[in-house]
């Protein structure tokens, strides 16, 4: 086994995907990532984080409903593999929760905060990352700023 | 060269601007960052972008044009531009654009020292007709390329029929069109739709694609996401597509206000719902828009071929 790094690697949190300041007190199973105390549960293969169990039973989850529901799951299983995969390859960055916890069939999550269901998991489903695709308005007082910036080279980018 | 259309300041609209206007003319160079080459080369439009390493002298080498066009960014105050702007009339092409800016001293200065018109393609803020420079009012420039059927659209897009789709289009910094593909694709799959997210700057892997010009595929889209960008918005307007917005911040442009009415999400859990009401069934019909580049060559072929405009005939075109 890996010595643990310093900190806890999983972000996962009740609500929102949030960095882990507690000290790592080993690795998981799975991902081989550091873990805290907090973000550490029992699968039978020895020590697993909150993400991967998350994930895991997104998994399940998902397989089940594919086959009891095949209308809707082809495209939304391409597009989920499609955004797994690109944040699998880094393309997209960040961490955190990437699927939605639902079944009751836990397997000992059931009374878990990390893992409970309804409202709370669907804020969970969108991270830190989702949320920082958007912008606040700029203020009223930003006029100022816009005013001096325009003794510097233009380098407005994007969409224009 | 007759006419320069320079379109550098690091985003799309500018040089989809320019490359609306000299399609339509048929002729002229538009001058923009080497990155953008390839459109000009899809619409056969001639183009010329600044060595690299960037070389402050280059501009000195640019053949001086019978009329400059700028798009948006005066560059008279401290970037390039001075030497073209001292021997050749130029014309502002502007948008909306934050007043601070133009009403800087120095900026404003340059304005009226420098330009013959502002041509204005949205209307400009209330401030801004303080400039005492002869301004031209036009519709939107657009590019308004052919545009596919449904299931033209659909085909070269790969998506299968019966399928919904969630067209999201790409722009700006590189990292926040990364942050929204990831999280379109994440709703999608909450949606049980099909994700194809249109970038020239991320990497060809599905679900991205860098189709150009965007615009001819838009009748393939069950729902638009997109920033609130010039382009975007006067182009899924006139297309008539179910769109949402996410604004983003620009130093110089305001694109809260420019979608201000339209339909805007503001977090993920809000731009999921604004989806599945829309894929639910919305019909939106196509805005008559008139055509700004269109009226802008006209105009541009007058000024090069009288040299002067009367009042008269800008009021005819525009």
């Amino acid at each position: 086994m890996s010595q643990p790094s310093l900190h806890c690697s999983d972000r996962s949190g009740f609500l929102f995907a949030h960095a882990c300041d507690r000290p790592a007190a080993g690795t998981c199973s799975r991902c081989n990532t550091p873990i805290c105390v907090e973000h550490t549960r029992t699968a039978p293969t020895g020590p697993i984080c909150i993400s991967c169990l998350r994930r895991r039973d997104s998994d399940s989850s998902r397989d089940s409903s594919s086959s009891s529901s095949s209308s809707s799951s082809s495209s939304g299983t391409t597009a989920a593999g499609a955004a797994a995969g690109a944040v699998a390859a880094g393309t997209f960055g960040g961490a955190g929760a990437t699927g939605a916890w639902t079944g009751p069939d836990d397997g000992g999550t059931r009374d878990d905060p990390y893992f409970y269901g309804g409202e709370v998991a669907n804020a969970a489903y969108y991270d830190a990352d989702d949320f920082g695709a958007f912008d606040a308005p700029a203020a009223t007082s930003d006029a100022t700023s816009t005013a001096d910036a325009a003794d510097a080279p233009e380098t407005d980018t994007g969409a224009s | 060269m007759r006419v320069l259309y320079y379109a550098l300041g690091g985003g799309h609209g500018h040089v989809l601007r320019g490359l609306a206007v000299l399609s339509r003319l048929g002729h002229g160079t538009l001058l923009g960052p080497r990155r953008l080459a390839g459109w000009a080369e899809t619409l056969g439009v001639d183009y010329l972008a600044p060595p690299e390493p960037y070389d402050p002298e280059w501009i000195d080498a640019v053949p001086t044009p019978g009329l400059l066009l700028v798009d948006v960014f005066p560059r008279g105050v401290v970037a390039e531009l001075p030497p073209l702007l001292a021997r050749t009339p130029a014309w502002l092409v502007s948008r909306w654009v934050s007043p601070a800016y133009y009403l800087h001293p120095p900026v404003r200065a340059a304005i009226s020292r420098c330009y013959e018109r502002v041509v204005w393609t949205e209307p400009p803020p209330a401030a801004l007709r303080a400039l005492d420079v002869p301004r031209i009012d036009i519709p939107a420039v657009i590019l308004r390329p052919p545009t596919l059927t449904r299931a033209e659209a659909r085909r070269e897009l790969d998506v299968k029929s019966g399928q919904r789709l969630l067209l999201g289009l790409g722009s700006g910094d590189i990292q926040q069109q990364a942050r929204l593909c990831r999280l379109l694709a994440k709703v999608a799959a909450r949606v049980g739709a099909a994700l194809r997210f249109v970038s020239a700057e991320l990497p060809p892997l599905p679900p991205i694609t860098p189709v150009f010009p965007a615009a001819r595929l838009l009748a393939a889209a069950d729902v638009v996401v997109t920033a609130g960008g010039y382009h975007a918005f006067h182009e899924t307007r006139a297309a008539g597509v179910p769109t949402i917005f996410i604004p983003q911040r620009r130093r110089y442009d305001d694109q809260w206000q420019r979608v201000a009415g339209a339909r805007v999400a503001t977090d993920p859990r809000e731009l999921e719902a604004l989806v599945r009401r829309l894929l639910d069934g919305v019909v939106v019909a196509p805005q008559l828009v008139d055509d700004g580049a269109d009226a802008l060559a006209r105009l541009v072929e007058r000024r090069i071929q009288q040299r002067v405009l009367t009042e008269e005939e800008i009021a005819s075109v525009a």
